[in-house]
């Protein structure tokens, strides 16, 4: 598998309110994916999505203001299934009240298998 | 309790039962006895009268034979007064009466001057048959006074001459020794005229009687036919030893009667008069003035009538009652001594039998009964008397019987109830050991899970840390500026890990003695180990900080109270899946002053049939994976009995809330 995969196309929007999580996983992003935007919480996250209009969206469920699982249902609501949602999450039983989203990676992170989904699902875009 | 009882009160009713019976008998057979004796002493007493008045009669007629006998010797003698009553030509003695003056009584009256003695002051009367006084001699200071008495109308009129010679005249009165002792069909006069006759010239007559009889007077006339001119009344006084002599012949008591008037005796009673005048023709009455009548005195009476030829004397004789009484009196103390001895044997004899048929058996039942009491189950009693003791007996056998029965039935259930008790104990015992085990388990997975919530933030962030040191290393980025970073990061996350583990250890840590602290404090405490999970289960906390006073206790326990509470919040949105879950804590100071903690969450409440019990040990609404029911428990026995403060819990808005005032 090559390890130096680049998405440039792909503009992705990614919510994490942990702040030390949010940077680290954003050092790894930016090297491969043509734009980046970071949000705090699902509102941010929502505006973002609204002033970007991103490929693809990576997200926590836990957050402060709006979760996850609510911002997922405005964007479905707003967008439909036009944007690529992967939900970051450490609990593996909470996949089910997130049916809307495409794909799911559970924490601690396989960063190869993050990056393999978005593989999959830029190629797929193109 | 039981009252007193004394053993030999049965004895003693029992007796007394028999006592009722056995005196009424008595008293029924001696008043028989009684009335026995007295109609035998009444019959004695009668026929020792009969037997008396028997003696007496002929005592009596051979006195009366002999007055006849010496009557012709009686004249010229001082004890015999004789009077003549002169009826001349009248046939009765009421025509007689109507003649005012009569010659015949002057002739009287002269024959009665010569028979007073010259020597003296005398007086001598002639009275008629019924007792009338009619003439009289009176000589009187040398004088010779001669008088008659004639009656008109009933009235007496009174002639008087100074001797023989000289003219009659009518007196206004008579002597005075005369005075007063006339008057016609009067009992007075009746009664004078014989204490006249009987006192002759009125000397003092000594104690004693008189005896009298008339002798009819008779002439012929020249028809050849004969007619009673007069009468001759002959009286002789009798001295007091005739009495005593016919009492001590006779052994009774006598009064002797004339006509109406007593002349002699001392015991009658007014009341047996009536008696007297039915027994014989004449009526009899005494004067009570001048009888001496004994007191109190009491007498069986018989009236014997003596014929004289002047009318019937009577003699009224008596018997004592007294005696009769003291007679009865003597047989009644033998009949009560002789019905006492009976009763006296009588009522041991009952008590022996009652002691032997009732109380006996009683007392053998009663210690069969003592001995069942203590439950010594002995063999059947026996009492073969064959009545209600026997019955009592044989119903007390089916009783001990039954007792026993029951007893042994009761002991089995006993011993098998004892069983299950123990088994049920044990179960119990080992259900709570399983309980504490799994409140030990439930509390450890609770911390464990807490860690892993504290955890999971910086496991990810260096799990992220170290792959993008191999990132870096494929985009060239790897030099000693990137590792330094990296690795200070990483260094920070394992510092915070390693934290997290000090403040669970605190957490946890028994406090070694109460100290001042803030509640906040405590809160900050919990939150440190219950903060993560809150996050990662989208629960949002809102905490409100006002100023509370420092409150003195154990802060870990009171912190393990607020972790208790936030984490039974957790637990409630878990189960209720609700729209932005949310809890609040606010600090602030209670009207009272003390320290209050209000932890408030928005899960839909505690269910309103059950707010009273969640602070009773084992109450839980958890399955047994998941709770216990001691957290509630062990929280309300820090705040209130450790620190003396209050828990609340009660429904707000759509939440529970519980209020901590310390």
């Amino acid at each position: 598998m090559d390890t130096k995969q680049q998405f440039k196309s792909l503009s992705v929007v990614y919510a994490e309110d942990e702040t030390e999580m949010r940077e680290s996983v954003a050092r790894l992003l930016r090297r491969r994916v043509g734009s980046l935007y970071l949000a705090a919480n699902g509102e941010e996250c929502l505006n973002l999505v609204r002033d970007h209009r991103p490929d693809m969206i990576l997200t926590d469920l836990e957050m402060p203001k709006m979760g996850g699982l609510e911002m997922i249902q405005h964007i479905r609501r707003e967008f439909g299934d036009n944007i690529l949602i992967i939900v970051l999450t450490a609990y593996k039983d909470q996949a089910h009240f997130t049916s809307l989203a495409d794909a799911y990676v559970y924490k601690p992170m396989d960063t190869a298998e993050l990056f393999t989904l978005m593989a999959r699902f830029s190629s797929e875009e193109t | 309790m039981f009252p007193r009882i004394s053993h030999f009160s049965l004895r003693y009713k029992l007796a007394f039962l028999s006592l009722v019976p056995v005196l009424f008998s008595l008293v029924v057979v001696g008043g028989v006895m009684d009335l026995l004796a007295r109609q035998f002493h009444n019959n004695r007493a009668r026929e020792h009268m009969a037997a008396s008045f028997a003696t007496l009669e002929n005592a009596l007629k051979n006195v009366e034979q002999g007055q006849r006998d010496t009557l012709a010797s009686f004249f010229g003698r001082e004890d015999i007064i004789a009077s003549f009553n002169m009826i001349d030509r009248y046939q009765t003695i009421e025509d007689y009466q109507a003649k005012v003056f009569d010659p015949e009584k002057k002739r009287l009256a002269a024959e009665l001057s010569q028979q007073a003695r010259p020597a003296s002051n005398d007086l001598i009367a002639a009275y008629d048959g019924r007792g009338n006084l009619i003439s009289f001699a009176l000589k009187q200071n040398g004088h010779t006074w001669l008088g008659i008495i004639s009656y008109q109308d009933g009235e007496p009129v009174y002639y008087m001459a100074r001797g023989r010679e000289n003219p009659w005249t009518r007196a206004k009165s008579l002597p005075e020794r005369l005075s007063g002792n006339l008057s016609l069909n009067s009992l007075e006069t009746a009664r004078s005229s014989e204490t006249l006759l009987g006192t002759p010239r009125y000397r003092t007559l000594p104690d004693g009687f008189c005896i009298q009889t008339l002798k009819r007077i008779s002439r012929r006339l020249p028809d050849n036919s004969e007619r009673v001119v007069g009468y001759l009344k002959l009286a002789k006084r009798m001295d007091r030893s005739f009495i005593d002599a016919l009492r001590q012949k006779a052994d009774i008591k006598l009064g002797i009667f004339h006509g109406e008037a007593l002349v002699m005796g001392s015991l009658l009673g007014l009341e047996y008069l009536p008696e007297i005048g039915q027994a014989s023709p004449l009526s009899m009455r005494g004067n009570p003035e001048n009888i001496h009548w004994p007191e109190h005195s009491d007498y069986f009476l018989h009236a014997h009538a003596l014929p004289l030829e002047q009318g019937n004397l009577f003699l009224v004789v008596g018997v004592e009652k007294a005696e009769l009484h003291y007679k009865i009196n003597e047989t009644r103390i033998a009949i009560l001594v002789v019905l006492l001895i009976s009763a006296s044997l009588v009522i041991p004899l009952s008590m022996l039998y009652a002691n032997k048929t009732i109380a006996k058996p009683l007392r053998h039942l009663m210690r069969h009964s003592e001995a069942l009491r203590n439950g010594e189950y002995q063999e059947a009693v026996t009492v073969d008397s064959g009545d209600e003791i026997a019955l009592l007996a044989n119903s007390f056998n089916t009783m001990s019987l039954a007792l026993r029965q029951r007893e042994a039935e009761i002991r089995a259930h006993h011993a098998h109830l004892e069983q299950r008790v123990w088994e049920e104990v044990n179960k119990r015992q080992q259900q709570e050991r399983l309980l504490i085990q799994q409140s030990k388990l439930a509390a450890l997975g609770e911390m464990i899970g807490n860690v892993a919530h504290q955890w999971r933030q910086p496991l990810n962030a260096l799990a992220v840390n170290i792959q993008d040191i191999g990132d870096a290393y494929d985009f060239d980025e790897l030099n000693r500026e990137y590792l330094d970073e990296s690795i200070a990061s990483s260094m920070a996350l394992i510092q915070r890990m390693s934290t997290t583990i000090d403040d669970f250890r605190n957490f946890f840590r028994p406090d070694k003695e109460a100290r001042e602290f803030l509640v906040t404090e405590a809160l900050e405490d919990a939150l440190s180990v219950i903060g993560a999970s809150l996050k990662n289960n989208g629960i949002a906390l809102r905490t409100q900080v006002e100023e509370s006073p420092p409150i003195r206790g154990f802060p870990n326990e009171y912190a393990q109270v607020l972790l208790n509470i936030l984490s039974n919040a957790k637990d409630a949105f878990h189960a209720k899946l609700c729209q932005a879950p949310t809890i609040s804590v606010r600090v602030d100071t209670s009207p009272e002053g003390r320290a209050r903690v209000v932890i408030q969450d928005n899960a839909g409440g505690i269910p309103e049939d059950i707010l009273d019990k969640i602070f009773e040990p084992y109450f839980t609404t958890k399955s047994d994976a998941e709770g216990t029911g001691i957290g509630l428990y062990m929280s309300k026995m820090i705040i209130e009995k450790n620190m003396r403060g209050s828990i609340r819990a009660a429904n707000h808005g759509d939440g529970a809330q519980f209020t901590l005032d310390v």
